[in-house]
């Protein structure tokens, strides 16, 4: 620290100054009187520039030489200054990459497939298996911390061995000669980010993603994980249809892997400058403050995606990840109906309760937002025979124990589920005329 | 967790102060804000394998929400955050950029001795860290704001626009003074 410091406080405090050179001696003599030639000089067009600097600096040969050589000077830049510094670790390990074709382990590399926040990932196949898979090279540090592998493995693994239908299926986590591998299901389709680049969707189809992404999340709070990284990254969309949350667990194993504390606290470190770089869209004010987060911060990610699903547009935005902190923490988001005014009363409601600033206001469980996203899907019959008064009537349970020891009850509040209920019989309804016209036409 | 609550109080406070005008503030925010940035860097260079390279403006950003409380901010705290952020990348690189030419001027040996804390990163392009240090402190003899917008988009890798709000000028005028220390720090290192 030393001298660097005491030399750097003694300029900052002028930063509020006009933009005006100090003093004016120097190897330059004028450098006010060169800085305006030079600046108005890059403005004339190139045949006009000497007749410019023949009149503006008469017969000053020197002031004319030193515009001159800086003029040429920054022809000669170009490049120069425009890539910011940059850091590289000296370690000889760095850029593990595979080519096509390689064998590692039992996988032959068949060709990569992308680059995330956590690692290369490449399209395998099994050897042993004989079956397609998506190879995912995590840093090597993953191995060093123990417990948070051991946590990892305990906890994505076992949520992936719930074979939801809507979680990535991974099927191995190997270590290779100190490098990290997670074996995982291939999913032939698009990402949600990739289809949300054609713009906003249809309200059927953003609903029946978000049906598709809660339920994987209601599964995997069941379980007692929580994904802290929904995004539309890590939503598949299978080209049949079916929805692929993954990564689950992912983000606090690749997370800050040196500090012990956080392992066992609740708490979000953003040691990995790629990771909070890339994800801060998504993420929860008690993420963005670093305050301790559990399974409401991915209700509030889900709502984000699920508002910009169907607006085409993140609800808290900003050049900068500072700037979309700050609205994340501080802004209400604009009524998604202003941007797609198909979006129903409910679903409206529905995104609005996912991005309660205050994790307490929000739903507590992806079991309740899961039933309020059914009711949507379905004819509006439950919704319109339980009165919202009533429905706002209910008490609210008490979740000032931990959300997640809450989730193995059972689905929701009580007027949840007679609105589920209801939907259902709708549904019977619906299938009876259904058959019965079947029959009439048909079978008569 | 309460060390780093108060941390962020307290430079939060320093910006707020130095916004009102007292300097004695600034030199209190800058060893906080080295000293984080350099832990930041050094964790990282630790832990990263994959994606080689390490971008200032992440650990800047990093640090900023690290240390400063978002609340309670404005925007010309903000400014005053990201100059001071710059100066401490500055002199992170330029230290171990002499570090390194010690070491190579020591032989292999020396190379290992290298400050163990801060785990020898090696700044990438063809730039000579240690000449463009010199030539920008000449540069700020007799224009600091331009030494200051070097800092913020070379050291600190902001972009234009972001350098421009921080320094609260416009767009234009940080693009034509870019331009024209480009140009004099480029003759500066080509001679």
């Amino acid at each position: 620290m030393a001298d660097g410091e005491s030399m750097a406080a003694s300029r900052v405090d002028s930063l509020d100054s006009e933009l005006m050179p100090m003093s004016a001696e120097v190897g330059n003599r004028d450098w006010k009187k060169i800085k305006e030639i030079f600046h108005e000089a890059l403005r004339q067009e190139q045949s006009n520039r000497d007749a410019f600097l023949n009149e503006s600096c008469n017969d000053d040969i020197d002031l004319r030489i030193e515009v001159e050589s800086l003029l040429l000077s920054l022809d000669q830049a170009k490049t120069f200054l425009e890539e910011p510094a940059m850091i590289v670790p000296s370690d000889e390990k760095v850029g593990w990459q595979f080519r096509n074709g390689e064998i590692v382990s039992h996988y032959q590399i068949i060709e990569p497939i992308g680059v995330g926040g956590m690692g290369q990932v490449y399209l395998a196949e099994d050897k042993k298996l004989h079956r397609q898979v998506a190879l995912k090279i995590l840093p090597g540090e993953v191995l060093e911390d123990i417990d948070r592998l051991r946590r990892f493995k305990r906890e994505a693994l076992a949520v992936s061995a719930l074979n939801h239908p809507n979680i990535l299926t991974i099927f191995e986590f190997d270590d290779v000669d100190g490098l990290p591998l997670l074996a995982s299901e291939y999913v032939r389709g698009s990402t949600l980010r990739e289809t949300l680049e054609k713009g906003q969707m249809e309200v059927e189809t953003a609903t029946d993603i978000a049906v598709q992404v809660a339920s994987a999340l209601h599964t995997a709070h069941e379980a007692g994980v929580i994904h802290r990284d929904i995004k539309p990254e890590n939503i598949m969309i299978r080209n049949d249809g079916y929805v692929k949350v993954l990564d689950f667990g992912l983000a606090k194993l690749t997370g800050d892997m040196r500090s012990k504390e956080t392992a066992t606290t609740r708490t979000q470190d953003f040691s990995l400058p790629g990771l909070i770089m890339g994800t801060a869209t998504y993420m929860s004010p008690e993420q963005a403050r670093s305050k301790s987060i559990d399974t409401r911060t991915d209700i509030f990610s889900f709502g984000i995606v699920l508002y910009e699903m169907l607006s085409g547009r993140p609800p808290f935005a900003g050049e900068t990840t500072t700037d979309i902190i700050a609205e994340i923490i501080q802004k209400e988001p604009d009524d998604v109906r202003s941007y797609n005014s198909a979006v129903p009363d409910e679903l409206d409601r529905i995104i609005t309760k996912c991005l309660e600033k205050d994790g307490n206001d929000r739903y507590q469980t992806a079991a309740d937002l899961l039933v309020d996203l059914r009711s949507l899907s379905k004819p509006a019959v439950a919704s319109q025979t339980i009165p919202d008064r009533e429905r706002e009537s209910q008490p609210e349970r008490d979740f000032s124990a931990s959300p997640t020891e809450t989730l193995g009850e059972d689905l929701g509040p009580a007027n949840s589920r007679t609105r589920f209920r209801l939907g259902m019989a709708a549904v019977g309804i619906l299938i009876l005329g259904i058959v019965a016209a079947y029959y009439w036409f048909f079978i008569r | 967790m309460i060390e780093k609550r108060q941390d962020s109080h307290r430079v939060t406070a320093l910006l707020r102060e130095w916004t009102g005008g007292s300097s004695a503030a600034m030199d209190e925010l800058l060893p906080y804000v080295y000293d984080e940035l350099r832990r930041r860097a050094a964790r990282y260079l630790r832990h990263e394998r994959i994606n080689h390279t390490l971008q200032p403006t992440a650990l800047v950003h990093e640090a900023y929400l690290k240390l400063v409380d978002q609340e309670s901010v404005e925007w010309k705290d903000r400014g005053h955050f990201f100059a001071v952020a710059a100066q401490a990348m500055r002199r992170i690189l330029v230290d171990h950029a002499k570090h390194k030419n010690r070491a190579k001027r020591g032989g292999p040996e020396a190379d290992l001795q290298l400050d163990a804390e801060f785990e020898v990163p090696t700044v990438e392009n063809d730039i000579d860290i240690e000449a463009l240090d010199a030539a920008l402190s000449r540069l700020a003899s007799f224009d600091p704001n331009q030494e200051r917008l070097v800092e913020l988009r070379y050291f600190a890798g902001l972009s234009l626009e972001e350098t421009a709000k921080a320094m609260d000028i416009s767009r234009a005028t940080a693009a034509r003074e870019w331009q024209m220390a480009k140009a004099w720090l480029h003759r500066e290192l080509t001679r």
